[in-house]
């Protein structure tokens, strides 16, 4: 494979995604609401409500997983819902960061220009069917994770500061995120990925196939409620083995995939 | 070895026959117009040369290769469909500065300027492409064609959906390229005008079949009977002389333009005899000049010949 030509590839994907307002809109909104809203709600309503106001989680602990729960019980009132949501069970909900950019990014490159007409020209050129996919596939991989990490920067900074009142220490991040945010979150965003090449030669708009792709964020709700509900608690060895399990199903649906995307079946579906 | 070279090429689209053994050859250098109505199969032969379309039997070779087998051999060919391709989103100088990556020219930026200033669009190359009109995105099709500076080129219907001045334009390009740069060019087109003047070998499709090929001053010379168009040293004289005229076995048909008459003479009958018996009958000639026929009565001919043949 030719880097060169990845690299091109890659390079106007993400030219164009930049002007593409339902991405960046996208990208706007999951920050404020996963990175910045999500932190300061937790860490502020109990200092605005006091003691008294602070939500009775007296019928949900029994619920959660005992790893969290042991966590948990030591601390002031106060602290129990910042450390519970903020820092174990928000966790999973973070991923949908990187499975939509992924999904936004993916419609775009693989449906988008099959919409424009844009794609029919790029077949002509002497990349092979695999640099065409491969330099798609990481011109939505590569700012999904990245965007993934830099929001868990942000939601790192906003958690600790904002939440510096009430906890009075930097106690963030917890152990389980660092194989959510490094292993888990590049697994999810290259299923979002792959996803979308498989319907990409069902759908003829970049739409449809973002609407199709979302689907996925049932991955995510379920993860979230499996840990609510004590069924999954998503430690660290837990996330390592749901991400290498995503990634073995990324793994098969990218060589579905890479068959769908040659010139002979793209040529058919323009 | 000729630069494309098709040889007996079919392909069946659900069980309609679309292509019928289809055999031509394009050589180095030259300006192949690849003529034929609408659905005569045109693009389709073009998108089976380029390697996007498998045909159902035969071959179809450029560079003595299948595009569909080799993909750096892609890189010795420019293209250009009937839909430009270019990205709207992006400016003219990034359109052309990701092909000329995605082809490997050697010095990129300074061939993206050359190119803008080939499409004269060098003031407009930071201007996003959406606001360009259909001829300049035509133009910037065409330098997005060529930027690697292909040995042949394939272009389908380059001047559709154009204004005049722009059909110009790119017309221009087009013998520029084959004249300077000595690029072989193939060209699907139905505009006649254009290919009479750019071409120098057409084919005539018809229903998936060559009905014609061969260089435009031979198709002109070879078909249908010769004209000749008189002008009389005296108007008044003009109705004796269609008179006349229409009763010589020689001639198949007269008609008046003006003060010219056009006579169609029968296939192999030379013109001296009817310039005496005019002379002859006291009708003086002013001029008498060979009437060529043109790409589109050659066209319209070889496509009704078809059709009462079917």
């Amino acid at each position: 494979m030719n880097a060169r030509i990845l690299r091109a590839l890659a390079e106007k994907d993400l030219r164009e995604v930049r002007k593409n307002r339902i991405a960046i809109y996208g990208a706007i909104v999951l920050t404020v609401i996963f990175s910045i809203a999500f932190p300061l709600i937790f860490t502020q309503v109990p200092l605005i409500t006091g003691t008294e106001g602070a939500p009775d989680l007296e019928e949900v602990i029994p619920l959660i997983p005992l790893e969290i729960q042991g966590v948990i019980e030591n601390l002031e009132p106060q602290q129990i819902p910042v450390v519970l949501f903020l820092g174990y069970l928000f966790a999973p909900l973070f991923l949908i960061i990187p499975l939509m950019i992924a999904s936004i990014i993916a419609a775009e490159a693989f449906v988008g220009e099959k919409e424009r007409k844009t794609l029919e020209p790029l077949l002509y050129t002497p990349a092979t069917d695999l640099e065409l996919f491969v330099g798609k596939v990481l011109a939505a991989l590569i700012p999904a994770v990245v965007f993934a990490w830099a929001n868990f920067a942000v939601y790192t900074f906003v958690v600790n500061l904002a939440g510096w009142p009430v906890m009075h220490r930097i106690w963030f991040p917890t152990a389980v995120w660092w194989p959510m945010i490094l292993w888990v979150a590049p697994a999810i965003a290259l299923m979002g990925i792959a996803v979308t090449v498989l319907i990409s030669s069902k759908v003829r708009t970049f739409m449809e196939a973002y609407q199709a792709s979302g689907a996925l964020v049932l991955i995510v709700v379920a993860l979230l409620m499996g840990q609510i509900f004590g069924l999954i608690f998503l430690s660290p060895f837990v996330s390592l083995l749901v991400g290498a399990v995503l990634f073995a199903l990324d793994a098969l649906l990218i060589k579905i995939g890479v068959g769908i995307f040659s010139r002979d079946e793209l040529m058919t579906s323009i | 070895m000729s630069v494309i070279e098709v040889r007996d090429l079919n392909r069946t689209f659900d069980g309609k026959k679309v292509l019928r053994g289809l055999n031509f050859s394009v050589e180095k250098g030259e300006v192949f117009g690849f003529l034929g109505p609408n659905g005569a199969g045109k693009t389709t032969t073009l998108r089976i040369l380029l390697g996007l379309l498998r045909a159902s039997s035969g071959e179809a070779l450029v560079f003595g290769a299948s595009l569909a087998n080799q993909d750096r051999l892609r890189r010795r060919v420019g293209v250009l469909l009937e839909n430009n391709g270019i990205y709207d989103r992006l400016s003219a100088r990034e359109n052309l500065d990701y092909y000329a990556r995605l082809y490997a020219v050697e010095e990129p930026r300074a061939q993206v300027e050359e190119m803008l200033e080939f499409a004269g669009l060098t003031e407009r190359a930071d201007d996003l492409v959406g606001t360009f009109s259909a001829g300049m995105k035509r133009k910037l099709g065409l330098a997005r064609a060529i930027i690697h500076d292909p040995e042949l080129l394939l272009l389908d219907e380059p001047t559709s959906g154009l204004d005049p001045e722009a059909q110009v334009l790119v017309r221009d390009l087009i013998l520029r390229l084959s004249g300077q740069e000595a690029m072989t060019v193939f060209m699907n087109s139905h505009h006649l005008a254009e290919v009479e003047r750019v071409c120098s070998k057409v084919a005539i499709l018809h229903h998936g079949s060559i009905q014609a090929f061969d260089t435009v001053e031979h198709l002109r010379a070879g078909s249908g009977m010769p004209r000749l168009s008189l002008s009389l040293a005296d108007p008044e004289k003009t109705a004796t002389a269609l008179d006349l005229l229409s009763q010589l076995p020689s001639v198949s048909r007269t008609e008046r333009e003006g003060n010219r008459i056009l006579v169609t003479l029968t296939r192999g009958s030379p013109a001296s005899p009817i310039l005496t018996r005019l002379i002859q009958e006291d009708i003086g000639v002013e001029e008498a000049t060979k009437v060529s026929r043109s790409l589109e009565e050659i066209y319209l001919g070889v496509v009704q010949e078809a059709e009462g043949s079917a």
